[in-house]
């Protein structure tokens, strides 16, 4: 069974918060206005739509491209 | 003998609240050397809870003075940014030794309906602060809203009087800030502290130059603007800003990270000279086509589109602090302490490249001065020939001997 979208965007963004720094989150909650720090549904299509939307916005795309592909390898091995 | 003020900043990323109040008071009264502190002057991302800062911030320091707000995003200065996985705390703390060249006095009102006359009160608290005596210089934070109104109310008591600042923020802009004051953590108040003798001054720039492309307001209530040359706002701003916000312009939403590099300006003529202060378009009402800003936007003004300087939104902080130290007369050798302001919206645009040019610039420009810096929802700060100012996208330093 394939990882859904929620899922991967979870492990990305504690991925982000240990590779860079915990100002990265901060960063994006500030230009989202999702709060990541409190409760926050990750299921929700429109949140994850921001996110997403915020993410390019705010990260080289080579980076973003990094830190996904590290994601999928995460998701691999968890299979 | 007069002696610049001993100033001590303290920081901490620990992840509960007490301790890292705790922490970051220790590691600032290591330069105090046992002088008692004049105020505490606290700043914490809202990740800590604001009561427990203050409640800690009591037991630690009996008696002292507090003053501050919440900060967005991380606590700023010499060492870049600090944030924790549970935020950050900061603390800037002066001595109260009467061989200081600057004394100080804190005061705070709570800022309800009339925003005018709450500035008023707390310009009185502050002139009875200090048997009458007027400030040389006004630290002034407050909850994000009625900047100008509290402004002004301030300068009736005060005139002329330069105050800089910077208003409380969250990350999420989901009203989770606070202004600390002796009386707990407020949500919508205003704190000041009056800095009295030594030299003083501060400076505000906002990284940004007007272009051609300008607009009258047509229609707008105090932070929304309806209508530009005619239109609907959004229409003006989307074509402004271009592609980046085309979702937006449709469906509405947060335009805060692509307006950043394209604000409003409102132009002030002055015997000195033109100045813009800068608004911050924050989102797009798509139903109504209104703009909401940080700032108000008084109809019948007109607003030119922004672009950044040459310095850009880093290396102003260049000019901000060589414009802070000639205005207060000091050379960095002389400045006890200060406070730098950087808006949350800039720093979020500009994003790790803050950490390295904060270290840059002030390492190189003010070496081994305790500065506090926080990202803030608005900045305030004394413009000569205009007067104190309320802008968005700007960065402010006030600095003390």
């Amino acid at each position: 069974m394939g990882f859904d979208r929620e899922t991967r965007l979870r492990h990305l963004l504690v991925l982000i918060e240990e590779k860079k720094s915990p100002f990265a989150i901060s960063r994006l909650i500030l230009m989202t206005g999702v709060n990541l720090r409190g409760k926050v549904d990750l299921s929700n299509a429109g949140v994850q739509k921001k996110l997403e939307d915020a993410l390019r916005e705010l990260l080289p795309a080579n980076e973003l491209m990094e830190f996904e592909a590290t994601v999928e390898a995460i998701l691999k091995g968890a299979r | 003998m007069i002696m610049k003020t001993k100033c001590g900043l303290g920081l901490s990323r620990s992840v509960e609240t007490s301790s890292a109040v705790e922490e970051a008071i220790a590691m600032a009264k290591q330069t105090l050397d046992g002088d008692a502190p004049a105020f505490a002057f606290f700043t914490s991302t809202v990740e800590h809870d604001a009561e427990e800062v203050v409640k800690a911030a009591r037991r630690v320091l009996p008696g002292v003075a507090l003053h501050g707000i919440t900060t967005s995003l991380g606590v700023l200065g010499a060492h870049g940014v600090l944030m924790g996985s549970n935020g950050a705390i900061g603390v800037l703390l002066a001595s109260a030794s009467e061989a200081s060249s600057s004394s100080f006095r804190v005061a705070h009102t709570r800022v309800d309906d009339d925003a005018r006359e709450a500035g008023r009160v707390l310009g009185e608290k502050l002139l009875v602060a200090n048997a009458g005596r007027r400030p040389d210089l006004v630290l002034f934070h407050a909850s994000p809203g009625q900047e100008e109104s509290l402004l002004e109310g301030l300068a009736a008591v005060l005139p002329n009087v330069p105050t800089f600042g910077g208003s409380a923020a969250d990350h999420a802009i989901a009203g989770e800030w606070s202004v600390f004051t002796d009386e707990g953590a407020l949500k919508s108040a205003a704190s000041a502290v009056g800095v009295y003798g030594g030299h003083v001054g501060g400076s505000i720039v906002a990284p940004y130059v007007p272009t051609s492309a300008k607009a009258v307001i047509g229609k707008s209530e105090g932070r929304r603007i309806l209508e530009l040359d005619g239109r609907r706002a959004s229409d003006v701003v989307h074509a402004w800003v271009g592609s980046s916000i085309d979702t937006q312009a449709k469906e509405g939403g947060n335009i805060l990270a692509q307006t950043s590099r394209h604000p409003l300006g409102l132009r002030h003529a002055s015997d000195e000279g033109e100045y813009f202060v800068t608004l911050h378009p924050a989102h797009i009402d798509a139903s109504s086509g209104a703009v909401d800003l940080f700032a108000q936007a008084p109809e019948g003004s007109e607003v030119y589109k922004m672009e950044p300087s040459a310095l850009g939104l880093l290396d102003s902080l260049e000019r901000l602090i060589e414009r802070a130290l000639s205005n207060a007369y000091l050379k960095a050798d002389d400045v006890g302490g200060g406070v730098l302001i950087y808006c949350a919206g800039c720093a979020g645009a500009v994003g790790d490249a803050l950490d390295e040019a904060l270290r840059r610039h002030l390492n190189a420009k003010l070496p081994g001065v305790p500065i506090l810096g926080l990202c803030t929802f608005g900045e305030q700060g004394w413009v000569q020939g205009v007067g104190n100012v309320h802008a968005n996208l700007a960065m402010s330093l006030a600095l003390f001997e």
